[in-house]
């Protein structure tokens, strides 16, 4: 009987709970998407959550930052590779994003001018060199971004 | 396994909240604070009042009548998880006399005022106490949050069912708050919403333990906050899983509560339960703390499941809004598929499998963007991990795919039709009666019982087609008639724990394996256990073809069972290989045909008889009923017995 509660734990272990496990986000120290770990969103949390909520508001968190130009990078971070598979096409929600962030008044001309100039910028895979990159192109394009410059 | 992670959030926002407060802070000598309240008849009426108990999260089980919150910092006073007029008491007496509480939580927040742990509490006080006046303290961190969190709409987020990874199988539930538009000309994008989603934190545990402190609640529950596209990256790119946004029609005072209590929920835990108190059941009381008038946690059984939750939701009068759909990368990259024509299937397919881009000339210029966006598609969930890490190999791919889809022309977007909406499903807990008969005078009749949550025959709206999910099923043999005799004696005749049973289709870019896992009891025979009951885990790989746009599916399955029963000879335990042939076949949603034969090896024993097959077929008028007939055969006992069901969902 032992054995087999002890079989029947270890399978809802590693099934039924594994959803709600690890928290890990903004003011975690790791944006969760740059986890090494296999696992998408890593649970590499140092066992807090209060920063999980209150982070944000200590100012600590990089997700939100009053400046557009961390906040561009931290969500270039997260959503790089649907970002740069939108930029390809010139169309798709992370690029409204983008024109949100640094509030492009023509997202649609910011679009065409980011998927023109793709190659170079996402040379890198570093959220902040494609991030700069972005800024530096969309300037001698002219593009009219608020946050841009 | 997959250590999956939970959910949270975060949001930008601008304008000032709720400048006015300041004005009207002035206390006044006939105030209540200065009256001798704490005598107050009132009082007594107003602690009891529902919407209060809602704010400090009291709910009334068998054995007592006290608040699910569990963090001592959410009580003012040493009594106020149990009794809500002292708490009543002690927090009027906090706003009186502006005292500052520190927090056990030191981090980020020392201290706060009573207004400013608790400004859902302390507004609601307000609507009911015409004369609290009291000195409004600042709330340098509450502002920033409200600040932060004006939501302009709140939507339910449900995460659809993925089957293929087991901690995922219920979906699961979190918030999003939209922002206020700004007054800049760029429209906003969900995307940089906030998320809110109630999760049990837990270290790095072993998986058992992971499911003893589940079970009994040793992980506490918290709500956080995380911006949403890291939810829909985790669920939409990684797990293939799609999500149903439903806007809830708050009024601006329910949203301005609802993102004030939430603050107030940051300040405690619940200890977590998996299957009562857990991310969609707290979700439900968080949104009742702030909007009375919905009767959501009511509606939902003891245990919870996060559909069930929604429907809870948005079936409450007045609440429902717009439901929108955002489909996973996986139906994009199928939707995508769907528009290319033969040779451009041909050529995709050498695209991502031979990596030969030079096939593409042979496609009309016009067409080659569709053919590059499905590629894409494929590579980004195909190896989104490995992209994700990094992989050299498969990152250098993609730029090559990005490099030339750049220098073409925009395409149309998909048209996304989705699916039947998981709140118009069937519910999940299932109750059968059932009949069993070798023979009009050799007939068993029984009770079934399913916790949740769906089956191969069951109506399919709503549901995942080809998996099967089932947690806490019972079968229990009522009465028997033998030889014309009828008697009584009530035996549990098969329980699953729990089983997933996944088919997945083979296709020409997708091979993907079966498999079925059970863990449970049944009655078998064999190894010296005469219809004894046997605990039995069973594990089973193999593959499935597709027919008729997967109307009709094939199966094949090997793998093998541990059975265990005290009766087993020798050891109590056998290992048992086993393997199953079967077909699905769905007629429409709602009218569906199963069979399979199974075949087991008992060492020692002769395999020819070992076999038991079965064939069913259910109609469920609506989704609330069905009915079901069937065969089932079994060569140990030499038997055959016609099938008949009823089945209600409640």
């Amino acid at each position: 009987m032992k054995t087999i509660i002890i079989a029947m734990l270890a399978l809802v272990g590693t099934s039924a709970l594994a959803e709600t496990i690890g928290p890990a986000g903004c003011g975690l120290g790791n944006l969760a998407f740059g986890g090494k770990d296999s696992q998408i969103l890593a649970s590499t949390t140092n066992g807090t959550s209060w920063s999980n909520v209150f982070g944000i508001t200590s100012g600590t968190s990089n997700c939100e930052d009053a400046d557009g130009m961390a906040k561009l990078d931290s969500f270039i971070e997260s959503n790089k590779q649907a970002l740069a598979t939108d930029a390809a096409r010139g169309d798709g929600e992370t690029l409204a994003s983008v024109a949100q962030i640094l509030k492009c008044l023509n997202p649609g001309q910011m679009s065409q001018v980011i998927k023109e100039n793709h190659t170079k910028i996402f040379s890198s895979d570093e959220a902040k060199s494609i991030g700069s990159n972005m800024r530096s192109v969309l300037a001698e394009e002219q593009v009219v971004c608020i946050r841009g410059a | 396994m997959k250590t999956a992670p939970s959910f949270f959030l975060s949001l930008v926002i601008f304008l000032c909240f709720e400048c006015a407060h300041a004005k009207e802070a002035t206390s006044t000598p006939e105030g209540f604070c200065k009256s001798s309240w704490q005598s107050s008849e009132q009082l007594n009426t107003l602690s009891q009042n529902p919407e209060w108990l809602r704010l400090l999260h009291f709910r009334r089980n068998q054995l007592r009548f006290s608040s699910e919150a569990d963090g001592p910092d959410f009580f003012i006073s040493s009594e106020g998880d149990r009794d809500p007029k002292a708490e009543m008491i002690a927090t009027i007496d906090g706003l009186c006399s502006g005292v500052k509480r520190k927090l056990q939580y030191q981090r980020h927040v020392k201290e706060q005022a009573v207004a400013c742990q608790f400004p859902a509490r302390t507004r609601w006080l307000k609507s009911k106490i015409s004369n609290l006046n009291f000195t409004e303290p600042s709330c340098p961190e509450l502002d920033d949050w409200r600040h932060r969190h004006k939501a302009e709409a709140v939507r339910l987020v449900f995460s659809s069912y993925y089957a293929n990874n087991p901690s995922s199988v219920f979906g699961h539930t979190l918030l999003r708050l939209d922002p206020v538009p700004t007054k800049s000309e760029v429209p906003s994008s969900p995307l940089l919403s906030s998320g809110i989603n109630f999760a049990a934190e837990v270290g790095p545990l072993n998986p058992v333990i992971y499911a003893l402190y589940g079970l009994i609640g040793l992980f506490p529950g918290r709500f956080t906050a995380i911006p949403y596209y890291y939810k829909v990256r985790e669920y939409s790119d990684f797990d293939s899983r799609d999500l149903w946004e439903y806007e809830l029609k708050l009024t601006p005072e329910e949203r301005r509560q609802f993102v004030d209590h939430i603050w107030e929920l940051g300040f405690t835990h619940y200890n977590y339960y998996y299957f009562t108190e857990n991310c969609s059941y707290h979700l439900l009381t968080a949104l009742e703390g702030a909007v009375p008038r919905l009767e959501a946690s009511q509606n939902v059984p003891w245990w919870v499941i996060p559909a069930d939750s929604v429907k809870a939701i948005v079936r409450s009068p007045g609440i429902l809004g717009e439901v929108t759909f955002r489909p996973s990368l996986h139906r994009q990259y199928e939707l995508r598929k769907e528009r290319l024509n033969g040779t451009e299937f041909e050529v995709f397919q050498i695209i991502v499998r031979q990596r030969d881009l030079s096939r593409l000339d042979q496609i009309d210029e016009s067409r080659r963007a569709i053919v590059l966006d499905a590629a894409l598609d494929y590579w980004d969930f195909k190896y989104a991990k490995n992209l994700l890490e990094k992989d050299e190999d498969k990152a250098g791919f993609k730029q090559q795919l990005l490099k030339l889809r750049s220098q073409l022309p925009r395409t149309e977007p998909l048209v996304i039709v989705p699916p039947v909406r998981p709140d118009l499903s069937h519910n999940s807990a299932r109750y059968g009666l059932y009949s069993e008969s070798q023979s009009l005078e050799n007939t068993t009749l029984g009770l079934e019982l399913r916790f949740a949550l769906h089956d191969w025959l069951d109506p399919q709206e709503g549901y995942p087609e080809t998996a099967k999910i089932e947690f806490f099923r019972f079968k229990i043999d009522g009465l028997q008639a033998k030889e014309g005799r009828w008697g009584s004696t009530p035996q549990l005749a098969d329980f699953s724990f729990f089983e997933v049973f996944l088919l997945s289709p083979l296709k020409a870019d997708n091979r993907q394996f079966s498999w079925r896992a059970k863990l449970g009891a049944d009655r078998r025979w064999g190894l010296g256990c005469e219809e004894c009951l046997a605990f039995q885990l069973d594990l089973k790989g193999g593959g499935t073809l597709g027919f008729m746009n997967d109307r009709a599916l094939l199966f094949a399955l090997a793998g093998a069972q541990v059975r265990g029963s005290q009766e087993i000879d020798p050891s109590g335990f056998a290992l048992v290989p086993t393997w199953t042939l079967g077909a699905r076949f769905m007629m429409s949603t709602r009218w569906l045909a199963w069979t399979e034969y199974n075949r087991e090896y008992l060492f020692g024993y002769s395999a020819d008889d070992n076999w038991t097959a079965k064939a069913e077929m259910r109609y469920s008028p609506t989704l609330d009923y069905g009915f079901g007939v069937g065969w089932s055969g079994d060569g140990w006992k030499d038997e055959n017995k016609a099938l008949l069901q009823f089945y209600l969902y409640r």
